[in-house]
């Protein structure tokens, strides 16, 4: 439970993170962050959020090499991730009523 | 010819006393049956389109097989003794069986057929009425109502709390209905009646209904915008953002106003505040706050663009402000009255009642400004004056009363209007133990404080709830944070802390409050909270019949 519990601190951080410096600074370190959290995702049986991250990065690859074309497709598949991490936030009765 | 005759005949078969009383009056109907009775006689010539008939007093008129169809040579131009009196003789004539005069024995001869009233489209009801009477028998919808179903001549629907009653002929045309209201044209009670009926038979129309009255224009040009510069934010980053984008934001709530986009504009408001709250270094600021509107925004946006569902986008869309329809009846259980004030300069109190059909809390508030000068307004003059719906009680009494209310104006937040069309009846009170108070009582406090979390600059729907508690732990005066502390004891055990912060206003209040021993030694008592934050605040104590409102009762 604790380590989900870090887990789940990573990926806040990695997304308060983005959100102080913006998305248009992605940069290669952020691609190996989101392939370590994405592995672990996986590990513990999260395949969505895995799914999730794994479009993100996909998404920043393209950005990185096609900076104009990319940053919308990014913008989308990293508030998918943030309502996902906002989600995990809220006790299960609440997150249904919203 | 022969089908003109065949089809007269089968409306002659529906022509009985109740039939043509309704659409005459039953004078009339009365005088022809007499004038036979004196031996008038009449002769019938079949033509094309229509039946001569001749009396013998020497009037002459023609039917054309329709009730609403007939012209006769007296100067009359509505129907007149002269077309009953040939119709009944008709009947009489050729079809004694069908006994005249006796509703029961007809069908024998004809069974009028309502199957149309189940076979219309929704998009017949958009035609016969306005959309504002699609939305408020919509919202009525939601209330129950007692509903009789007679099928004679006419099917007959009767809503008993409302005292109205509408009959369908059989002929499939909605304008033929006629309403016991008597209004002119289509009124809201035909359609209520008809879509009631068609739910009866399992029929439901409302989604369809609902979906075709909702404007779900938009200006996609302020959404794109808005899209834009939520992509900018999130693109620059916090770090780097100038505070100028405050500006930008107030500017495209403005314009989301005028281009309906309701929701957008509160979430731009509520956006540029939370940035505000970012570059004024405030405590209040949440990343988290700020992150999950952004994400709802920007994802809504999203969706708006490609929905296609009129439903969906007008959630999306939102509403700017709701309206009050009548609903025919309320029993309202009063839960208390809690006075207060903004720092806009308004002062109020509002009172709370718990409708035991669809178990909600409904309010009623009575404001004032307070920011001109000379205007008075004090709690205790509020509280001792007429309540609305009649006058016959005072606000005090009905704080403490059960009530029954007809034709009352709510809208979508359960707020009561003062409108002088609704009646008030005051029932006997029950106890608040025996009431089935459904989602209104509080069973699991830590959910409770979680709903309605993070709505900083979103107006908060204000969430208030019945809670049941074993006896007062504690009662004490917390200088520091100048607040009455109220220690209650749930059934499970668990200390729950009520908080009543210090107003000069109230100063006796809590003053009796803080010294009074009874306090202690109340048990099982409900109190009615309200949630602010992370926060109770009590408003009144409810046990058996009694209540007492903390701030105005003491």
């Amino acid at each position: 439970m604790e380590e989900i519990f870090a887990f789940r601190e990573k990926l806040e951080d990695w997304v308060e993170r983005m959100l102080l410096k913006g998305i248009r600074k992605f940069e290669s370190a952020d691609l190996a962050t989101l392939a370590r959290l994405e592995a672990s995702a996986r590990e513990y049986g999260m395949d969505f959020l895995a799914e999730l991250i794994a479009r993100l990065a996909e998404a920043g690859g393209h950005y990185m090499r096609d900076a104009k074309a990319g940053v919308e497709l990014l913008t989308e598949r990293y508030l998918y991730m943030v309502q996902y991490v906002n989600m995990m936030k809220k006790p299960l009765s609440q997150a249904v009523a919203d | 010819m022969a089908d003109f005759k065949s089809d007269f005949q089968r409306w002659i078969g529906l022509c009985n006393e109740e039939y043509l009383i309704k659409y005459a009056n039953k004078g009339l109907y009365n005088r022809a049956c007499k004038e036979i009775e004196k031996g008038v006689t009449v002769s019938y010539e079949f033509m094309d389109d229509h039946v001569r008939c001749a009396l013998s007093d020497d009037s002459v008129c023609l039917l054309y097989g329709d009730i609403e169809r007939f012209s006769c040579s007296c100067p009359s131009d509505k129907i007149c003794k002269h077309v009953i009196l040939a119709i009944v003789a008709y009947a009489t004539q050729h079809q004694p069986a069908a006994g005249m005069g006796d509703a029961g024995d007809e069908p024998a001869v004809f069974k009028p057929d309502f199957g149309w009233l189940l076979q219309l489209h929704p998009s017949d009801f958009l035609q016969a009425f306005t959309a504002a009477q699609i939305e408020e028998v919509l919202f009525r919808l939601e209330y129950g109502e007692a509903l009789e179903v007679a099928e004679t001549s006419f099917l007959t629907v009767t809503l008993q709390l409302q005292q109205v009653e509408v009959s369908f002929d059989q002929e499939a045309d909605l304008s033929r209905a006629m309403c016991s209201c008597k209004a002119k044209g289509n009124c809201i009670h035909k359609l209520e009646c008809l879509l009631r009926y068609r739910l009866v038979h399992e029929i439901d129309d409302r989604e369809a209904l609902q979906a075709d009255i909702t404007d779900v224009s938009y200006d996609a040009e302020v959404a794109a915008e808005a899209r834009a510069l939520l992509a900018e934010v999130l693109g620059i980053g916090l770090a780097k953002l100038p505070e100028t984008v405050c500006t930008r934001f107030e500017l495209l709530a403005i314009a989301a106003h005028n281009g309906n986009l309701p929701a957008l504009e509160k979430d731009l408001r509520g956006i540029k505040g939370e940035l505000g709250l970012f570059f004024q270094r405030h405590v209040k600021f949440s990343q988290d706050v700020l992150l999950d509107r952004l994400a709802r925004v920007y994802l809504g946006l999203a969706a708006l663009e490609k929905s296609e569902r009129p439903e969906l986008k007008k959630q999306l869309l939102g509403s700017f402000k709701s309206k009050y329809h009548t609903v025919p009846h309320l029993t309202l259980y009063a839960l208390g009255a809690n006075p207060w004030e903004t720092r806009s300069g308004y002062k109020g109190v509002t009172y709370y009642f718990f409708s035991l059909a669809d178990k909600r809390i409904y309010t009623y508030t009575e404001a004032r400004p307070v920011f001109y000068e000379g205007t008075s307004f004090t709690y205790a003059t509020s509280y001792k004056s007429k309540a609305p719906w009649g006058g016959l009680v005072t606000m005090e009494e009905l704080s403490h009363s059960q009530v029954s209310l007809t034709s009352a104006k709510t809208n979508r937040e359960q707020r009561l209007s003062s409108s002088d069309e609704t009646k008030l009846v005051v029932l006997p009170r029950e106890n608040i133990e025996e009431l089935d108070l459904g989602e209104t009582l509080c069973r699991d406090l830590a959910e409770r404080m979680g709903e309605g979390a993070g709505v900083l600059f979103e107006q908060a729907t204000e969430h208030v709830f019945l809670l049941p508690t074993k006896s007062v732990l504690q009662v004490f005066y917390e200088a520091a944070t100048q607040q009455l502390i109220i220690t209650v004891e749930a059934h499970d055990g668990e200390s729950i802390p009520l908080v009543i912060p210090y107003q000069g206003e109230f100063d006796k209040t809590i003053r009796y409050l803080e010294n009074n021993k009874r306090l202690l030694e109340l048990r099982d008592v409900y109190w009615l909270v309200q949630v602010r934050g992370d926060e109770l605040y009590p408003i009144s104590m409810l046990q058996g019949k009694s209540l007492t409102s903390l701030k105005l009762d003491l």
